[in-house]
This record gives structure tokens, C-alpha cells and sequence, in this order.
């Protein structure tokens, strides 16, 4: 009859509950077929893995909400037109109307407001308590729905997706011009292929009232028409200004254009100089759209154009629309036989590269991912346990509304008739704390977007959506029977002649057995969420103390550009960032200064590939790739990086001597191990061979921030490699942004045509590169504090309680002579056990669940003993405060008192 | 006559749900899982329904007499016991020629109003 062994699951359980929303007739006539259905969708292919799921569940509840409410809008209505044919239904509709279960229905909650606000202390805690949690809920709902869930603001976004390289099948994301171009032209999978480079480029926009630094971004001219939005102003790059020769043109963000030109249209056609070229503006893209980086300006990307001139370049993502009806397996295959091509074509470079796709929503979520779900599953918890102590609040408002019950039993209401009563109660309380919880997720969303910034297209902090809304009213709903059925049940099996009959003093041992079953839950619970937290604490102080290998305290830095016009010679540059060093060094509480090309933390990258010169490898693909740096004199003693052995670079490196290095230690112990390295040649790949000799070893830099590992890096002189832009780190003695006037003064001294902007202080960097584990910890701590002190009043509560209710028994041991010891161990042994058991529970439960931790946690497993032994430490201590109190109580208990009110 | 034309204009226009699962039963009858199937495959997924939109229209339609349950018969083996059979009453034919007629009207117009225009 039942033949499918999945008919059991909790989901299908579930939508049988769901179904209850229909009217009962349609209930009876489908119910089989709808569940069957169910099972069907949910094998579909577009709802597997976990994002799935959720989808599936999103899905099913906007169809079976909105369905329901069309039929029970039609069953009211009466709007079936009934044509008068032979082929009438058979089954006619019957209109249940405003019978009798809807006006008693009426009847409950206008009693329930009645009676929630005779006591409105009570019911605002409750209330409150609940809008809370549910406000958090339903924000982070919104937040996870917008990031993982709800499709990407593209047309048919499901067929988009990211190509990122991979080396021996190691990720390292960007790709060759080069290569593009080949899978562009050999692929038979997608309707069009783009890409776009690593990050925006600062670029100089001169002609205005001042010279103004932008965010440019190259992107292939059919990137656009590959995410399928339109311009909003002239049109897209054509095929011919992604030529080599084409024509210099420029598309506008919305917003530069409205900041430039007051978004007048006028602006295409017009020339903007960028980096001293003239262009023209072809285009503007909408004010809201963004992809991958914040750019102001979009250039076409060109064959031996910047940062596309060799295969070995890697600076670009592929983004393409997969062919209606091509699945990404196929493309991927499609792909694998293209890059098995290109590896036999270009061995040298191409031998271990592939190109590796992956959904573009599924891509840009994954930085996401885990943050979201494990906040997800926080606030879940949180209000789980806030609905545990309105369950426990509740169950002892019960036996206090016992006799009220009774009397109504008595005066012939059924046992279902109470028990609805009661649940009604606790849904009207649940609805209003929906609404109010609703209110305060609309604030909170926000919250949590300022603290983590989510980067995926169509993000917005201000959204109210339908599945928001719909979420939160299934969460009210649940919230409500959750923490009211119980209490409901337990209250509505009154016997009315016992309880009219029977004294104060009832043993209730069903309910306070309840309860503790209820605490013991709670205190597991949060025992999960602290030992989380604990090690996102643990793992953030950890990256905290890293020692980047430089000084970061009172440094302030800055980039400079020199214009190509204008500094054209080798030389000039040269004059220009010598008097720049002086200048600077001049300022009033300016103790150093620094000049590199790429500052560390700041601006990260530019590998280049290396070997020892007596060594070569005997497969070129086996070379040791290192950062690549150019440094004035003085550049190690200003940062405070250590110089190990050898010398520093000084002014006497210059053209016509023999070019040199100062690598850093790993790059020492990998490339010289056991050796000493200095005097000795490396031949650095700059498009040509050309060797260094060796000078000096310094101390490892955490290029990338402290979360990555030193790597392989080396410094050369200035005066051998002048480049036009350089990084600049100025070490003070005062606050160090207070001097950043002066170091503007000091540049436009020299030249008013260059932009100083974005100075920002190290310290500042640094901790920009640990935001999100800031956020993480801290939230996470915030949810386990607030779980915690939750927990420990259940814990109270439960044997406050009991105390009272032992009150006569402990009068009676203490008047046959048992002293205070003996009652102290009497409750605490039963309020330690139960902390015990949650405990364990926990700790259990934390085994299992902070896995879904690892990937955020720096230098520190899921599973550390640490953390674990210390949260039960804490959180025993936590359990014994919140059991004295009653305690204490019960040592005060008068047996004479006790033993009178008998 | 024009009682009839009355009740399908009354009808119209129809959900895409309502024209799709018409448009499935012209080719005969089906259960209603596999009436969404087969709506899903024709439209390459763009329309989609769940559960309970699907039973929701198909009870609608019974009602309105579009279709009816097809008599029980000897269902093939692998097949659910329970399932109900489905297929177009002659009402629900006139509707659903009565509605890809207005549709066609409507490519006509806005093909012949698009042919004014230049593409930008």
C-alpha cells in the first residue's frame, strides 16, 4: 500500500502538517497524491545537495501556503463557477462557511486577549523574549535566503558560470589571457565566454577640476552581454574594440556617472583622459550593478594588452553562459579536452594547468557559505532554548491556572476544547511576537550586513521579501505550538473532581520530570554554542598574536603614481622619489620612511618564478615561484623587518652595477638549504633569464595578512627597476594620520598632478584582513552568552520549584535532625546531575557540530581539548551559582512553618 | 450557445498553470504527478508547479468542468494504486481553443506593432 520506504520522513511529516492548511475536504480528496507528488519534486535534479534542500523547502512552502489560501479564498467566495453541463462534478462543494468550529475558534481568541491582558507583565516578557529571537531568525533568514538561496539578479542565472584555473588540481583561481582566448575560440558548450581581471586597477583621471583616482576593470568587450545586462546609457564594447588595435574606448559605472556628469546622457561620446590616454565613453552601466569588484570605470581587455601579454600571466576570471540545455558536466568535460590540448600545445606552461567550472552563484556564495549556516544555526538554537524557558514559564503558570481550568471543565468544556484554548494562547502570543520580531529583522538585517559585508550581486540591507514574510509566519506558528503544546496537553488533563478537591500541595511529577528533560536540553545547547565560540576566540586571538615580521604600530601608508607622460625617463622617477624621501623625512614627527613597490597586507601578489643559477630544474615547470619586490635604501630598518645576514640594498645598486636581491628566509632555506646563499646567483623569469646575485637574507613578511603562511619573496634595488608606482610607509613618532596632510603637501610640492589617496594606517589593514573573524567571534559569543544565561535561569527555575514543592518534606527532615549539609547535597545533587547530563549531551552534540567550524578556524582543530575542557569548567561553575540560590532557600526553610501549612 | 462563449469568457484569461495542464490532457489522459512532469519537460522548466498548486487547479478545473476524473481502469503495474486519472471534458476542449485563439490574436497584434519599430 505504501510502498516507498521514504514516506516516513520527518519532511514528508512535516508537508503532512503543512497540508492542514487546506480546507478539509480538499485534505481528504488529495492528501495521497500530494504526498506523493513530494516525494517526486524532491528527487528532482535542481533540489540536491544542501542548498537544495533549502530551496526545496522555500519551494514547497510558497506553493502549499499560497495554494491553500487560493482554495480556502474559493471555498469562501463561492466562486466556482459551476457550469451547467452534464460534466458537473460529482462531488459538489460544500461551504463549511462560519459553522461551528470557526465561531468557537473566534471565541478562544477573543477569551485569549481577554486573559493575556489581565496579566500584562507576563505576556509583554513572553512576548519579548520571543520577538527577539524570532526578529534574529527571521534576519538571518533574509540575509542567508538573499546570499545562498534566492537566484543571482541575471537573466537565467542557473546557466552562468565561474572558470578559474587549477594547478596539479590545486585552485589558484586567475587565468591566462592567453588561455582564454584559446577556450573562447574552441569551446562548443557556451553561448558566450567573458572575463574580467584580478581586481580594479587605480587608475588617474585627469581633465576635471583635479586629478581624480578611480577603480578601473578590464573586462573582455562581451562580458556584459555574457551576464546578459543591458547598458544604460550607449551600449556594450563591441567585438572590434576587443581587438588589439581597436579604438580606445571606456564604459562609466553608474555611479562615476552620475558623480562625474550628473548621469547626463550627453556623457557617451564624450573623452575622458585615463592614466594620461584619451578615451571615449561607449556606455554606462545601471547605478546597481556590480560585479565581482568596485569599479568606476570598465576598459575593453585586449591580446598583449596590461596584464594579458604571455601564457604564464595569470590575472583573469572566466565567466561564461553555458548553451540552453548544457549541463555544467558536459562543459566541464568540454573544457578538460581543451586544456588536455593546450598542455600538449604549451608544455612549458600548461602541462598541470585545467580550467575548472563551477556555478557562478555557487562560486561567489562560497566565501559565505559556512559564516551564514553557522549563524543560521546559532540563532536557531538560541531561540530553541528561549522557547524551552517560555514552555517552562508556562507549565508553572499551569498548575497556578489549574483551578481555573477546572472550573471551566466543570462547567462542561471538553478536554480538546481546553486544550485548544490553551494552544490558541500561545499562538496569538507567538503572532505578536512574529510581528513585532519582524519589525526588529527588518533592523537587524541590516546589523548584519554592516558587520559582514556579504559580496554577491543583488545584496541589499533593506529587503522585505515574500519568503521573509512567509518564514517568519511559519516561525511564529512553530514557535508557538513548540513551546505550548506541552504545557497545553499537561493543563487541559485536568479531573475536575481531584483538583477542586485536592490541596496546593501536588507532587506535578510529570511536569517538573518535563521540565528538567527541557533544561537538560538547554544546557546541552548552549554548551555547543560556547564551545563554538570558544574556538572562534580562541582561533582570532591566535591570529591576532601572529607576528606579521614587521613593525605595524604608528605606520602610515599610502601608494603614489607617477604619470607616464611626464616621468617617462628612468631617471626622473628616480629624482622624484629620492627628493620625496627627503621631504617626507623633514615632516615634524616623521621618525622613517619606506618606498617599495607593493606594500605588504595593502597590496598583496606578483609572483614570478625563480631558480639558483647552479641549479636549474630539470623540468622548468618544477620552479619555485617568489613575490617580487623593488625597494628603496632603508626599506628593512623602516618596517622593522630583521636583516639576518648580508647587506641591505644601498644607494650604490644602481643600472650600470651587477642587479641584486635580498630574499627572505624561506626563499633562503628552499632554494640554498643548508648553504649560504649570500654571493650566490638567481635567475629571476622576467619574460627573459636574467640572474641576481644575492646580498642580503632578511626576516619572512606575512605578505597576505597573518592568516597566510610567509612564502617565497625577494627585494630588488630601486635604482635597477624603477617603477612608476610605489608604495609608501611612513613610520612616526605621533598619531600617525595626523601628518598625512603634510605627506600630501610633500607629493603636490613636486607635482599637483598626483593623487594621494586611500592613506590608511597599518594597524588598520591588518585588521581589515581579520574582520570577518572578528565578526564571527564575537557574534557567536554574543548567541552562546545569551543561550548560557538562558539555560542557567532554567536551571533555577527548575529547582526553585522543586524546593517549593519539597518545602514540607525538607521541614521534616530538618526536624528529624539532618543538617544544613545534608539539604545542600539534597538540591544541588539534583541540579548538578541535571547540569552534568547537559553537559555530557554537549559535549557530544559540540563533537559532531563544530566540524562545520573548521574551515574558519586558524591554527586550531574543530576538536580542541582546550576549548572543550574549559567551557564544561565554566560552564559547571555557571550550573552551581544558578543551583545555590534555591538551595540556600531550602536551608532557610522553617520546619515549624513547613510543617504547619499542612 | 452564447452561454457557453459566455462561461469561457468568464474563464478567461486562464492561469498558466490552468492552460498547461489543458494543454498536457489534449494528448490524453494522465495522473496528476505526471501531468507536472510532463508540463515542466514541455516548457523547459520555466513553468513550474508544486504540489499544491497542481491539485489546487486540477480540483479547480474538475469543478468548472474543464476536466474530469477518467474511469477507473487497469492501471499498469509499477503504477500507485490511488492515482486518479485525468482527461478533458468537450467544455475544456472549446476553452482551450477558445484560449490559443486569443493567444494567437495577441502574437498577431504584437508581432504586427513590433514590425513599426526599430530594433535599438
Amino acid at each position: 500500500m505504501h510502498p516507498a520506504p521514504s514516506r516516513h520522513s520527518t519532511g514528508i511529516r512535516l508537508f503532512r502538517v503543512l497540508l492542514l492548511l487546506f480546507p478539509r475536504q480538499f485534505r481528504r480528496a488529495y492528501r495521497e497524491e500530494l504526498v506523493q507528488t513530494y516525494i517526486g519534486q524532491r528527487s528532482e535534479a535542481r533540489y540536491r545537495g544542501l542548498l537544495g534542500r533549502f530551496r526545496f523547502g522555500t519551494d514547497i512552502l510558497t506553493d502549499t501556503v499560497s495554494a491553500a489560501l487560493r482554495r480556502r479564498a474559493t471555498v469562501l467566495g463561492g466562486r466556482t463557477r459551476k457550469p451547467r453541463s452534464h460534466h458537473s462534478p460529482a462531488a459538489t462543494i460544500t461551504r463549511p462557511g462560519m459553522g461551528n468550529m470557526t465561531s468557537s475558534v473566534l471565541q478562544d481568541i477573543h477569551y485569549t486577549i481577554r486573559n493575556l491582558a489581565r496579566n500584562p507583565g507576563f505576556t509583554a516578557l513572553v512576548v519579548l523574549i520571543l520577538a527577539i529571537g524570532i526578529g534574529a531568525n527571521v534576519a538571518m533568514f533574509s540575509t542567508m535566503n538573499q546570499a545562498l538561496i534566492r537566484p543571482l539578479p541575471y537573466p537565467e542565472p542557473e546557466n552562468l558560470v565561474l572558470g578559474r584555473a587549477t594547478f596539479n588540481g590545486n585552485p589558484n583561481p586567475l587565468m591566462s589571457a592567453y588561455d582564454y582566448f584559446d577556450y573562447h575560440e574552441r569551446n562548443e558548450v557556451f553561448q558566450s565566454l567573458g572575463a574580467i581581471n584580478f581586481g580594479p586597477i587605480d587608475f588617474t583621471i585627469t581633465g576635471g577640476e583635479e586629478p581624480e583616482q578611480v577603480g578601473g576593470v578590464f573586462v573582455s568587450w562581451d562580458l556584459f552581454a555574457t551576464l546578459g545586462i543591458p547598458a544604460t546609457a550607449g551600449r556594450h564594447f563591441t567585438p572590434e574594440e576587443g581587438q588589439p588595435e581597436g579604438p580606445g574606448v571606456v564604459m562609466l559605472s553608474g555611479g562615476y556617472w552620475q558623480r562625474r556628469f550628473g548621469s547626463a546622457p550627453e556623457a557617451v561620446g564624450q573623452t575622458v583622459t585615463v592614466n594620461g590616454f584619451p578615451l571615449t565613453v561607449v556606455g554606462v552601466m545601471p547605478p546597481d550593478f556590480r560585479f565581482l569588484h568596485d569599479a568606476d570605470v570598465w576598459v575593453p581587455m585586449r591580446r598583449d594588452g596590461p596584464f594579458a601579454g604571455a601564457r604564464r600571466w595569470h590575472n583573469w576570471y572566466l565567466v561564461g553562459r553555458l548553451e540552453p540545455g548544457v549541463t555544467l558536466a558536459t562543459a566541464q568535460a568540454d573544457m578538460d579536452v581543451i586544456s588536455a590540448q593546450l598542455a600538449s600545445e604549451y608544455p612549458e606552461t600548461n602541462r598541470d594547468k585545467a580550467l575548472l567550472l563551477t556555478g557562478l552563484h555557487e562560486a561567489l556564495a562560497e566565501d559565505y557559505r559556512t559564516s551564514v549556516l553557522l549563524l543560521m544555526g546559532a540563532v536557531g538554537l538560541v531561540l530553541l532554548i528561549a522557547c524551552g524557558n517560555v514552555a517552562s514559564l508556562l507549565l508553572a503558570r499551569g498548575s497556578v491556572r489549574r483551578s481555573e481550568l477546572s472550573i471551566r471543565a466543570a462547567l462542561g468544556a471538553s478536554g480538546s476544547r481546553l486544550l485548544r484554548q490553551l494552544l490558541t494562547e500561545s499562538i496569538v502570543t507567538a503572532a505578536a511576537a512574529g510581528v513585532l520580531g519582524t519589525a526588529l529583522a527588518i533592523w537587524m538585517q541590516r546589523m548584519i550586513l554592516q558587520f559582514m559585508p556579504i559580496d554577491i550581486p543583488g545584496m541589499r540591507d533593506m529587503v522585505i521579501s515574500g519568503s521573509m514574510l512567509a518564514f517568519a509566519v511559519i516561525l511564529s506558528a512553530t514557535t508557538g505550538l513548540l513551546f505550548g503544546i506541552l504545557p497545553a496537553m499537561r493543563a487541559a488533563q485536568t479531573n475536575v473532581v481531584e483538583d477542586i478537591k485536592s490541596s496546593a500541595r501536588t507532587t506535578d511529577s510529570g511536569g517538573s520530570r518535563f521540565r528538567s528533560a527541557l533544561v537538560v536540553a538547554q544546557v546541552a545547547v548552549s554548551v555547543i554554542l560556547l564551545i563554538g565560540s570558544g574556538l572562534l576566540i580562541r582561533s582570532f586571538a591566535t591570529l591576532r598574536g601572529v607576528n606579521p615580521g614587521f613593525e605595524t604600530e604608528h605606520l602610515l601608508t599610502g601608494e603614489i603614481r607617477l604619470t607616464q607622460d611626464k616621468y617617462a625617463e628612468a631617471e626622473q622617477r628616480i629624482n622624484f622619489f629620492a627628493k620625496l624621501m627627503e621631504d617626507v623625512q623633514a615632516i615634524p614627527g616623521v621618525s622613517d620612511v619606506a618606498l617599495i613597490s607593493q606594500l605588504p597586507i595593502r597590496n598583496p601578489g606578483n609572483n614570478i618564478y625563480v631558480y639558483p643559477a647552479d641549479r636549474p630544474p630539470v623540468d622548468r615547470n618544477d620552479r619555485d615561484v617568489a613575490y617580487t619586490r623593488t625597494v628603496y635604501p632603508r626599506y628593512f630598518d623602516a618596517m622593522g623587518i630583521r636583516l639576518l645576514s648580508g647587506r641591505d640594498i644601498d644607494p650604490s645598486d644602481v643600472a650600470e652595477s651587477p642587479p641584486v636581491l635580498v630574499i627572505n628566509e624561506t626563499m633562503a632555506r628552499t632554494l640554498f638549504p643548508d648553504e649560504d646563499p649570500i654571493g650566490r646567483q638567481v635567475i629571476v623569469d622576467l619574460g627573459e633569464d636574467v640572474s641576481f646575485e644575492v646580498i642580503g637574507v632578511v626576516g619572512d613578511v606575512r605578505i597576505s595578512g597573518p592568516r597566510h603562511n610567509p612564502r617565497l619573496a625577494m627585494y630588488g634595488s630601486y635604482f635597477q627597476r624603477p617603477y612608476y608606482t610605489m608604495g609608501i610607509a611612513v613610520r612616526t613618532a605621533v598619531e600617525p594620520t595626523s601628518i598625512a596632510r603634510d605627506l600630501r603637501t610633500a607629493v603636490w610640492n613636486q607635482d599637483r598632478d598626483i593623487p594621494v589617496a586611500d592613506l590608511s594606517t597599518m594597524s588598520d589593514l591588518i585588521a581589515r584582513t581579520v574582520s570577518r573573524d572578528k565578526v564571527m567571534a564575537m557574534s557567536l559569543t554574543l548567541f552562546a552568552a545569551v543561550a548560557m544565561s538562558l539555560a542557567a535561569i532554567g536551571l533555577y527555575g527548575v529547582l526553585a520549584y522543586y524546593v517549593s514543592r519539597r518545602a514540607h518534606e525538607i521541614g521534616i527532615r530538618v526536624a528529624l535532625g539532618a543538617g544544613a549539609r545534608d539539604i545542600l547535597r539534597l538540591v544541588l545533587k539534583r541540579g548538578v546531575t541535571l547540569a552534568v547530563v547537559g553537559i555530557l549531551l554537549g559535549l557530544v552534540g559540540a563533537f559532531w557540530v563544530t566540524r562545520l567550524t573548521q574551515q574558519m578556524l586558524f591554527a586550531i582543530e574543530p576538536t580542541d581539548p582546550t576549548t572543550f575542557v574549559t567551557v564544561s569548567l565554566f560552564f559547571g561553575v555557571i550550573a552551581t551559582i544558578a543551583c545555590l540560590i534555591p538551595a540556600w532557600r531550602a536551608l532557610r526553610v522553617n520546619p515549624l512553618t513547613a510543617l504547619q501549612a499542612e | 450557445m452564447t452561454d457557453i462563449s459566455l462561461r469561457i469568457r468568464q474563464l478567461q484569461p486562464l492561469r498558466p498553470a490552468v492552460f498547461h495542464i489543458l494543454l498536457v490532457l489534449s494528448d490524453g489522459e494522465r495522473h496528476g504527478y505526471a501531468v507536472k512532469q510532463e508540463v515542466e519537460r514541455r516548457t523547459n522548466g520555466v513553468v513550474k508547479m508544486g504540489p499544491g498548486t497542481l491539485y489546487e487547479s486540477i480540483q479547480r478545473m474538475v469543478e468548472n468542468a474543464l476536466i474530469e476524473e477518467a474511469p477507473r481502469r487497469q492501471h499498469r503495474q509499477n503504477d500507485q494504486g490511488q492515482r486518479r486519472y485525468y482527461r478533458l471534458t468537450s467544455f475544456g476542449k472549446q476553452v482551450l481553443q477558445a484560449e490559443v485563439t486569443r493567444l494567437a490574436d495577441i502574437v498577431d497584434y504584437a508581432r504586427s506593432s513590433l514590425r513599426g519599430t526599430k530594433p535599438a
